[in-house]
Formats: C-alpha cells, structure tokens, sequence
C-alpha cells in the first residue's frame, strides 16, 4: 500500500476554556470538538466524512488543511508532522492540501472580480509567470465548466451553481493532491448537485485526486467515495469500506442514521 | 441572572479606575505651571512654592493620582483651590440638579423617541411615516445649544409663559412643598426638553428600524398564522422585541445628555455640575474637574449598567458582556 | 442560458449601480442640495466679494438685514453677517470632516490591531475602549481641551480624540467579521501571508464600512465642534466659526436674536444635509435597497389583497368525493421588482381533502414558500395575491381581517421551517403555548399538557419555563407543531418543516406528523425541495416549476412514472442510498427567476424533450387517463 497522502494520527481539538487575563471576563466551558482521531488518506482515496451537525466533521476537514491548529496529535504530510515541514515542503503542502467551503458565495472575495481571485491563487502558490498562469486559468475554466466570460464578474454576479464551480477551479489551480470538500452540494438543488457530483467524479478520475469529501448526505457520500467515516461526538465511531459500513454496520449510531434517510422504493 | 448583575458591578470597578487615570494624565498634560495659573501673576514666590506642595506639584503625576485614590477610597476628593471647599462638598451639592435634568431629558427623549419611532414603523402609512422621519432627522441634526436658545426665545422672551433661567424662583415666598415642586418643574422643562428632543431623535430613528426589523421577522409571522389578535402582536410581541433592541440606545444616550447637561445648564443657568466642570476649567482646578468628571462618568457607567440589565431581563439571550 | 443574458452587466462594476440609483433617491438628493447650499459658499469664500468678516465698525453695529453692503445686516461689532456665516460655515466644515478623518482613522487602525494581533492586543485595546466610552464624550473632549487650552485646532483634536473609541469598536466588529470569512480562509489556502491578506481581503471589505461611519458621524462631529466653540473653548476671537458665532450670539438674544439664531439654523441646514446624505449612502450601498421605497411596498400588497378573481378552472370539473377541504383557483402571486411587479407563481389550481397528505415540491425559488403563506393569506410585505382560495367552502379572499384570524390557527395552520427564529426568541414556551391556546376565546382543543405529550415533549424538564434558544432544533420544532395543533385544525400547512434538521431528527419529526396527522384526520400539506422524503410521507405530490404545478399525481404513481420532463429529471438527479451506480440525470441551467421571458413552456430551455411548438405558447395543466395532471404537451407516457 503507499503511503497516505495525509494523516492524521491522535487530532484532537478543544475549543473556549483559555484563562482570560483581564480579571471577571467571561471564561467559555471548553468544548471538545475533536478527541483523538485517527484517519488515513491515500493518494487517489476518496474518503467521505459523514455525521450531523456539531460532529467536528468541518473542525477535522480545518485542521488537515492547516487551517486551524490541533491542540493535540499531528497532522502528516507524506509521512512528515506538518509543523517540521522545512520551507520547500511546506510549499508543496500548501500547494497539495486545497479546500472547498459550502458556501461558494462566502468563499470568493466579494469585492474583487473571479479573475484576480483565481490570478491570486496561483501567483501565491506557483511561481509561474503570468502568460502561463492565463493559461493555466483558462484549462482549468474549461474542466470545471466555468465559462471564462464570468470571470469579469463578482461572486453575487453568478447563481450558486456556477459560483460553486470557480470553487471549485480554484481549488484545482495549483494542481493538488487532496482536495477537501465540506459540503460542497448542501446548499444546491438537485439538478445542481448532479451537475457537481458529476465534475467531482470527472476530475478525480482525470487527475487522480485523493478527496476527504463531507456530507450530511448519506446518498451522495456513497455515491463518490470508497472509503467512510461515520462521526460522531467528535470521534470517528465507524470506518471503512463503503460496501462495509453502509451494507454490514457494527456501529449502532451508524445504523440509526441510515435508518433515518429517506428512500423513494417503499 | 444574579451573576450576571454581580459580574457586572464588579466590573465597575477597574472601569472607574481607568476613567480615574486618564482624566488624571490629560490633566497632566496641562502646559504651564498650575500654581500660576491659579494665583495669578503678581504671587509671591513663597505662596507659589506653598501652592505647588500643597498640589503635590513637585511628584510625578501617576503618584499624585495613587495619592488622589488613597483619598478618594476614604470619601476625600481633596480641595477645590478655585473654590476653597472640599471637591467632594461641591460636586454633591451640584450633582442632585444635573441627574434631575438628565433624568428628565432622557426620560422625556425615550417616551418620544419611542412613540415616533413605533408610530412610523406601526402606522402602514405614508404620511405618518414620512412625517417622522422628517423629525426624527431634524431631532439628530439639532444643535440641542441652539434648541435652548430657541426655546427661551419663544417660551420665555415672547410668549413669557415659562422661567429663562435658575432651578427655583429666587423671591419665591412662603416655599411650601407642593409649591416648591411645582416651581422646579416649570424652571426644568424647557432645558430638558432642550436635551430631549435631541435624544429623542436617535432613539426614534433605532426604533423605528428596529420596529421594522421585527415587524418583518419570522416570529411575527407565525404569530399572525397563530391567530393572535393584531393587537397582541403589536403591543406584546412586537414592543418586547423593539424594547430590547433600543435598550442599549438609550444607554448610550444618557452619556449625550449628562454631556450636554454642560452647554444646556450653560444656557439656562442651571446650578448643575456640567457648569461647575466649565468653571473648574477656566480655573484650571484640577481637582475640581478630576472629581466632577469622575462623578459623572460613574453616573453614565451606572445608567449603562441599569439598561443592560434592562435588556438582559428583556432578552435572556444576550450574553453577560 | 443565463450567461449569455447577463455578462454585459458584469463589466460595469460596482459603482455605476449605486450611482445610477442615486438618481431615484430623493433623500439622498435632497441632502445634497442643502448640503451645496451651504458648502458651495463656503469654499468659495475667498473669491466671494464679501467684505472682510473681522472688520470691525462700531458706528455700524446691529444694522438691520438689507442695509447697504450688509445683506444680513450686522452684528454687536459692526462685521457683516453674511460674510461671518459664509467663513464661519467654512471653518465649522473643514474642522467637523478634519476631525472624522483623524477619529476614523486613528480607530481604524486600532480596530484592525484588535481583531488581527491577538487575543493579548485584543484585550488591551478593548479594555482601552471600554474606559474610555465609560465617559460622556463630551466630557471627554471637554478635558482634552482643558489640557491642550483653547483653541479651534484643539477643539477638533479633542473631538477627535473622544471619538477614537467609537470608530475603533466599529470596525473591529467589522474586522472579526471578516476575518471569520471563507473567503479569508481561502487566502490563506493560496499561501499568502497575512500584509498581503490585509491589503487584497480585507481593506477592500472593510472601506465600504468606513465610509458609511464617516458620513454617519461628520453630523456629530461637527455639531460637536461647534459645541465647544460655544462654550468658548474652540475658535478664539477675532477667528469664528459658527459654533462661536453662536455663542457671542447670545448675549443679544432677546434683543437682537438673528446674531445667534443664524449661525444655528446654517448649522442645522449643514448637518441636516450630511445625514440626508450618509442615508442615501447607506441605501445605495446595500444591495437589497429598491428605488420603490419599503413604505409604498407596504402599500401594494393591501390593496391588491381585495381583488378577488373568481374564475373557476374548466379542466378540474371532475371533483373527487364531496365538498374539497381546500380549494384553490387562479391563484396568482406577484413580487415587487426593481421596475414593478413580477409574476412568482401563477394560474395554481388545487383541491385538497380532508385528512388527504399532500406534498409541494421543486428547486428553490419556484413559488413553493409564496404559494404555501398564500393559502394562508399570510404574504410578506411587497407581494400582491389574487385568485380564489376557499377553505370548507368560504372564500378567505372576501373575509375580513377578525374571520381571517379565527380561520388561522383554528382551522388552518403553520408549521414554519426554521422553529429558531420563528418562535418568539423574547417569550416563553409556556407563555407562547397559552396564549396561542387563548387567542380565539374558545376553549382550546387540548390543554397544554395533552399537547406537549402529544409532540412527545413531555420528558423535557421545565419545558414551559423555557426560552426557545434552550431548546434543541427538534424540540424546537416539535414546540412549533404544538403551537399549530393547539386548535385542532384541519389543515397542516408545513413550509420546509425539516430540512433545517438533522436526518435522525427529521425522521422522527416526519413520524410525528404522520401520526398527527393519521389519528386525527387531519390533511397536510408538506412543503419540500427534497422528493425522496415526500414519498415517505405523502399521498400525493404537486410539482411546481418557476410559479407553476406542472404535475399533480399520487406519489406511488409519480415514483414509478413521472409524465413531466421536469418530474423526470428531478427524480433521475435524486441520489439514492444503496445505488451508488444510478446515473444521476443532470438537469444542465437553472430555473427562470421570476419575471423572466421565457416564452411558451416555462421549462423549454432545460427540457429534454423540447420541440418547436412548445415555445409557441404555455400548455395548460390537463388531466390525463389515469387521474393525474399534467403541464406538457408531450408528457412521458408509461415505458417510454
Ligand atoms: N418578498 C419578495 N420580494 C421579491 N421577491 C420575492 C419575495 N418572496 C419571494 N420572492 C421571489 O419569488 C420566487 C419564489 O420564491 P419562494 O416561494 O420563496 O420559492 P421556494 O419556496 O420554492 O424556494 C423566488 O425567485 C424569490 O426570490
Ligand atoms: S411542453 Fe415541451 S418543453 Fe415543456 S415540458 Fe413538455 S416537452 Fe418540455
Ligand atoms: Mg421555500
């Protein structure tokens, strides 16, 4: 087996509960978002993240991009603790690691036009010069369905289909190895959704991308990944092959919830 | 909700203490020599070195003030050199007026403000609305000085139906209580409403905004699919929610009107601390203005402290700031 | 489709919109004419050919306005009014807006240091702000000028100064905003580092915001000013601005009050202006403003209330057994555009039957919210409804407003999507169940006990005594349904009563209103974008798209075999569990916003099976062989 692309061995994450130092300040409970998770991301894997909400799937999908720090245990890039990254390294991790919000309308800049954003991007991440990165703009447009004419726009100029698709091309630009997608489709009708799912299926057979895929949605996890993870509470209680953990679930939280989703053959 | 009001009182506390410190370093800052100021040109040199070690002139600033809270804790605010009386005497004996007069304007600017702002936004009427609108701007962009001259002009100089200037008639004979009353009343009514109309500007121009936020709000919807009686929802449901969101602001206004307290009491010749704090001014009595500004900050902290615990009783979610 | 239509509008940025929209703001436009009345002056003072404003001449002291050379006469020194107001405007102008640029952006600064080094910064700051808005500003100011002595520079420095704090809370607030952004997040995946971030993400975000306090404020700032000037500590004399003016003014006020109430009323003019314009500033940048103004919005929807289209629809004559629970005909629902009103949902003919589960479904934004509040005739402001809705018989659109709200609530309920914000965050539980239990002076059906066990919340401790934000989503929610069955009504009208929910509690809430709905006989109608869940529940599905039903059938039927292309499609795009191999159908577009012009066939566009006759005009919804409805002139037909 090669080795994952990223791991993550003993992640885990509290929130609030710092001292405060200005005296009588409110001090939050601590909340443990995260305890100890483990989980393994092989190249080309797509590994999907299932559980309700306040299960610590998006905490989890913030701390392998490097977004947020864990308070415990450590993130592995190629088999290194990405904070013993040295500069080269941490560059391709960087490069490597990409994330797709929910959201797309919140995650591209509301007052700069998609072109400088995508431009951006790649100038921040590759040192190529800007000829080629118009021409890397322009390939990566058209695999993810983006008519380069939108790129004039702002974000609030385009419906949510299409904004989730620029997402989605950012993402893509500095050519990664894994792409973490939380929830990428929750926020979309249906025929969008497909449309989506669709792209994600396309461009990870082209690219041989590895996925960390979340959803609340049992039906499209199952759709595009072979590998689940059931959270819950903060931990990963069920983990596996998808044909495992949806067709013979030990877990009964795993059950209950696929119970509890709704199926069009009565 | 008792920790909560625990928590905040005790918060008072470094609250004031910073107040305390920064009227301490601006006054600090004051160019030129204090003694001087005060005595004048023609002092002997012995009564100026007796002066400045009487201020404590000699120590640096930050010690004076430890000294000045040494003081303060034990109920001595020292001595006004302008006046030659303890501070504390004369900004109590002045500090009944102000908070009558501040009192009254903000009392009288919530009412209005309040009743402007839910008419508009209440009324589904274009003309009530615009009419409004139309005074609640002219209430912001008031200058509440110019208001009161305004208001003396026409009550006072032409109709001479109210007293321009004081607190009570000075001639007034025979002072019984009711009498008594009744006189302040009169002398108080034009300058609080100098200060009110004002206050009343801001607050009506957040009501109506908030009036209309929650007259648009889900909750109000299914009030109405409930059934409720549009009288419910209005002076139930909606009122809450608009007195929860204004709370705050009138808060915020006590600070304008125990501010303006000082042109208006300049205006009307009101016995109140904001004329005080002028003259202390022009006197460079330091401890005179240390005090005066102290006492009324600590009033505006406490006003603050009122309306949030007002707001905190209207709407358990805010949290405990 | 849509990218063709709308590309042009993409090139003119930003700030074409806001202002070619000042044009039909008349507010904003009224305050920049008073504003001109007084700026334009001002700054053309030097080249005015008004006399000098010190010079002083005794023998000409108070003349009367219209004297020769004193347009407005003179003051208690002899010196020309007029030429007073114009300087002293000029000094009052450029020492409020001087004194907003300092407050702003020394508190800029700060604001920006507390929301992006740290907690520790943070804090210091914060704390800073707190003492410092602990004063009275005015107090303030007052001994910062005692500090720095008299003087107009002084009096602008101090106002600037005491409103540091206002402007630093400000835009902190906005900061952490911001910075809680994806799109921040976003830069940061790009590996910029933060100088970068703050100059590309976050100065462009935060400017917006900046402005509208600076307009905001410059009324203060220069009331303000000019406040100090009046109490002697600004402009020194012979200099004046128009705070000082007044204060000079003053003596004289019984005898000669135009010295002093000139100088007031050019202040009033100013800062009336400023703040007419600051809330035109702030309309023009929110992108939801309309020209049309929310007032007259208000408007429409009362008066169109009353018009009453009664017009039955001929292909629905076939009624089913007996007198329909609801009936709906020609229902139109209009929404306030930026030019007028645009058709959302239009020509919705319906029956419902007694204890008879119906399902709404379709993508957002195709008239399933509009059409459920319209049976309700519970429509936000700014929408206008016609047609004909009849609940056991009586026409809702001729009751007046007492019989509609004993309808509502009694007979007919609301079950809202997002239970949070739909119960009354301020009140009580046990407040909000009673009163509702009272509201139509009547015994209610069932007590309050017998309601809270009916929505199974019997074990939640204190429940009556709680506010909902101490609730769970699902308790929430199962407090909402209490609420709509507290009448025992005989329809259920549940607007996306699930989807804010988790699957495990959304199953149970289903379960909860099938049960409801089964021993009580009650009918439902279930408002949904998701119709694998709707077959779970209903008995029947209407499918709507872009303000139309195109389909009506019974669920089993409509699973089996959709006759609309658009039915189709959305069930081919619904994923399934345990068919991770089904190929999703994909719908490719998007569906048309209302008031757009699509000719014929609203679905054309996107419709597979699209031919030339289907653009020519909209087909009627006709009842086919087997019972159901069908919008489409070439439906899908069984094995096709
Ligand atoms: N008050 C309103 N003003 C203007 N447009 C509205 C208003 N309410 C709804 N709309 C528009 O009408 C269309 C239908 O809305 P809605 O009934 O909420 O759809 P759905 O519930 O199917 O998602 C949408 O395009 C929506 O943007
Ligand atoms: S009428 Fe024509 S375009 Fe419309 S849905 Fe039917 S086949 Fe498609
Ligand atoms: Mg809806």
């Amino acid at each position: 087996m090669s080795a994952p692309v990223l791991r993550l061995a003993g992640v885990a994450k509290r929130y609030g509960g710092a001292r405060c130092w200005w005296p009588l300040g409110q001090r939050a409970a601590a909340t443990t978002a995260l305890a100890a998770v483990d989980l393994d991301i092989r190249p080309g894997d797509a590994v999907g993240l299932v559980g309700e909400s306040g299960s610590g799937k998006t905490t989890l999908a913030r701390i392998a991009a490097g977004l947020l720090s864990a308070s415990d245990g450590s993130v592995q890039w190629y088999g290194r603790d990405v904070r013993g990254l040295d500069a080269a390294d941490r560059a391709a991790y960087r490069r490597g690691v990409q994330y797709v919000f929910q959201n797309p309308q919140t995650a591209l800049n509301p007052r700069r036009r998609l072109a400088a954003i995508l431009d951006d991007t790649l100038r921040g991440l590759t040192s190529l010069d800007p000829a080629q990165r118009r021409e890397r703009i322009r390939r990566v447009a058209a695999q993810t369905g983006v008519d380069t004419a939108l790129l004039g726009r702002f974000a609030h100029q385009l419906s949510g289909g299409q904004a989730q698709r620029v997402a989605i091309a950012r993402a893509l630009l500095g050519e990664p190895r894994l792409v973490i997608l939380d929830e990428p489709v929750s926020a979309l009708d249906v025929s969008l959704q497909a449309q989506i799912l669709e792209l994600l299926g396309e461009l990870r057979a082209r690219h041989g991308l590895a996925y960390l895929f979340i959803s609340h949605d049992l039906a499209v996890v199952e759709r595009l990944c072979e590998h689940i993870c059931v959270m819950h509470q903060g931990r990963i209680v069920e983990a596996g092959a998808r044909e495992v953990v949806l067709g013979e679930p030990r877990e009964g939280y795993t059950r209950r919830l696929l119970d509890a989703v709704p199926r069009m053959q009565t | 909700m008792g920790g909560y009001v625990v928590r905040r009182l005790l918060l008072l506390v470094p609250v004031l203490l910073g107040v305390s410190l920064v009227v301490f370093a601006v006054m600090a800052l004051v160019p030129g020599d204090p003694a001087l100021a005060i005595l004048g040109p023609y002092a002997t040199p012995e009564r100026l070195a007796e002066l400045r070690a009487e201020l404590a002139l000699d120590q640096p600033w930050w010690r004076r003030w430890l000294g000045w809270l040494a003081g303060v804790l034990k109920g001595d605010m020292g001595r006004s050199v302008s006046l030659e009386r303890p501070v504390a005497d004369a900004v109590l004996e002045r500090l009944g007026p102000t908070l009558l007069l501040a009192a009254a304007a903000l009392m009288l600017g919530a009412v209005l403000g309040l009743a402007a702002g839910l008419l508009a936004a209440f009324r589904h009427n274009l003309v009530t609305d615009r009419l409004v609108t139309l005074s609640v701007l002219l209430g912001i962009s008031l200058p509440p000085f110019w208001l009161g001259l305004l208001l003396i002009l026409l009550f006072a100089v032409w109709l001479g139906w109210l007293p321009a200037s004081g607190m009570v008639t000075p001639w007034l004979t025979e002072p019984g209580a009711a009498l008594l009353t009744a006189d302040v009343l009169r002398h108080l009514l034009l300058p609080s409403l100098s200060l009110a109309l004002v206050a009343a500007g801001v607050i009506g121009r957040i009501g109506r905004g908030a009036a209309l936020e929650v007259l648009a709000a889900d909750h109000i919807r299914l009030c109405r699919a409930r059934g409720l009686t549009q009288r419910r929802i209005l002076l139930v449901h909606a009122l809450k929610g608009v007195l929860a969101r204004v709370m705050p602001v009138i808060g915020l206004q006590a600070g304008f009107v125990l501010g303006g307290a000082v042109y208006i009491e300049t205006i009307f010749q009101w016995p109140g601390l904001g004329r005080l704090l002028v003259d202390a001014i022009a006197a460079r009595d330091l401890l005179l203005v240390q005090g005066g500004v102290l006492v009324l900050a600590a009033a505006y902290v406490l006003v603050n402290l009122a309306t949030d615990l007002a707001q905190h009783a209207l709407d358990r979610r805010t949290a405990a700031a | 489709m849509s990218t063709d239509g709308s590309s042009a509008a993409g090139g003119s940025g930003r700030l074409a919109g806001p202002l070619g929209r000042l044009r039909r703001h008349p507010g904003a436009l009224a305050g920049l004419g008073l504003l001109a009345l007084v700026l334009v002056p001002a700054v053309a003072a030097p080249v005015l050919a008004l006399p000098d404003p010190a010079l002083t001449a005794p023998a000409q002291r108070m003349l009367p306005p219209l004297s020769a050379g004193h347009v407005l006469g003179t003051d208690h020194l002899g010196r020309d009014l007029l030429s007073r107001l114009v300087w002293g405007a000029r000094a009052s102008i450029a020492v409020g807006a001087l004194a907003t640029l300092i407050a702003a952006l020394a508190g800029a600064v700060l604001g920006l240091a507390a929301a992006w080094l740290g907690r520790l910064v943070d804090g210091l700051v914060m704390r800073g702000v707190d003492v410092l808005m602990a004063f009275p500003y005015l107090l303030l100011a007052l001994a910062i000028v005692a500090a720095l002595g008299p003087g107009l520079a002084n009096a602008m420095l101090a106002i600037a100064v005491a409103n540091v704090p206002f402007f630093a809370r400000a835009v902190r607030g906005a900061a952490l905003d911001i910075r809680h952004q994806d799109y921040i997040a976003a830069a940061r995946l790009a590996g910029h580092g933060e100088p970068a971030i703050l100059a590309r993400e976050v100065l462009p975000n935060l400017a917006p915001t900046l402005l509208l306090l600076m307009t905001t404020t410059l009324g203060w700032m220069v009331l303000e000013t000019a406040g100090l000037s009046f109490l002697g500590l600004g402009a020194q004399p012979p200099a004046a601005d128009l705070g000082s003016m007044l204060g000079e003014g003053r003596e004289f006020l019984t005898t000669y009050p135009r010295v002093a109430v000139l100088p007031g009323l050019v202040i009033l003019v100013l800062v009336v202006g400023i703040n007419l314009v600051g809330d035109g500033l702030r309309d023009l940048l929110d992108p939801r403003w309309s020209p049309a103004g929310s007032s007259a919005q208000r408007q429409g929807a009362k008066a169109d209330a009353r018009r009453v289209a009664v017009g039955g629809d001929a292909g629905d004559a076939e009624q089913p057994d007996g007198l329909p629970l609801l009936s709906v005909r020609g229902l139109d629902v209009d929404v306030t555009g930026p030019a007028g009103p645009l058709s959302a949902v239009a020509g919705v003919d319906v029956d419902l039957r007694r204890g008879e589960r119906v399902a709404l479904v379709g993508e957002s934004g195709c008239g399933k919210t509009l059409t459920a509040l319209a049976l309700l005739r519970l429509l936000p402001a700014g929408t206008a409804q016609r047609g004909s809705v009849r609940h056991d018989g009586t026409e809702l659109m001729a009751l007046d407003d007492t019989a509609l709200r004993h309808l509502r609530g009694r007979r007919l309920a609301y079950v809202p999507q997002e239970p949070l914000t739909a119960l009354d965050p301020l009140f009580r539980v046990g407040f909000q169940i009673g009163e509702t239990r009272r509201a139509h002076g009547t015994e209610s059906a069932y007590a309050t006990a017998a309601l809270v066990r009916m929505v199974g919340l019997s074990a939640v401790p204190d429940l009556l005594r709680r506010f909902p934000h101490e609730l769970s989503g699902g308790q929430r929610q199962r407090v909402a349904i209490a609420l709509a069955l507290a009448h025992g009504p005989d329809l259920l009208i549940a607007d996306e009563a699930t989807t804010a929910l988790d699957v495990t509690v959304q199953r149970e809430i289903l379960a909860l209103l099938r049960r409801l709905c089964d021993e009580q006989g009650r009918a439902l109608l279930f408002v949904s974008h998701d119709l694998a869940l709707v077959a779970a529940l209903c008995e029947r599905v209407l499918v709507m798209y872009a303000g139309r039903i195109v389909e009506d059938a019974a669920a089993s039927d409509l699973l089996r075999q959709p006759a609309h292309p658009y039915t189709a499609a959305l069930l081919g795009a619904t994923p399934e569990l345990g068919q991770p191999q089904k190929t999703l159908s994909v719908l490719a577009g998007e569906p048309p916003a209302p008031g757009a012009r699509v000719s014929g066939c609203r679905f054309a566009p996107r419709c597979p099976r699209v031919q030339p006759v289907c653009r020519s005009a909209e087909p009627e919804l006709v009842r086919t062989g087997d019972g159901r409805r069908v919008r489409c002139r070439f439906p899908l037909e069984d094995g096709a």
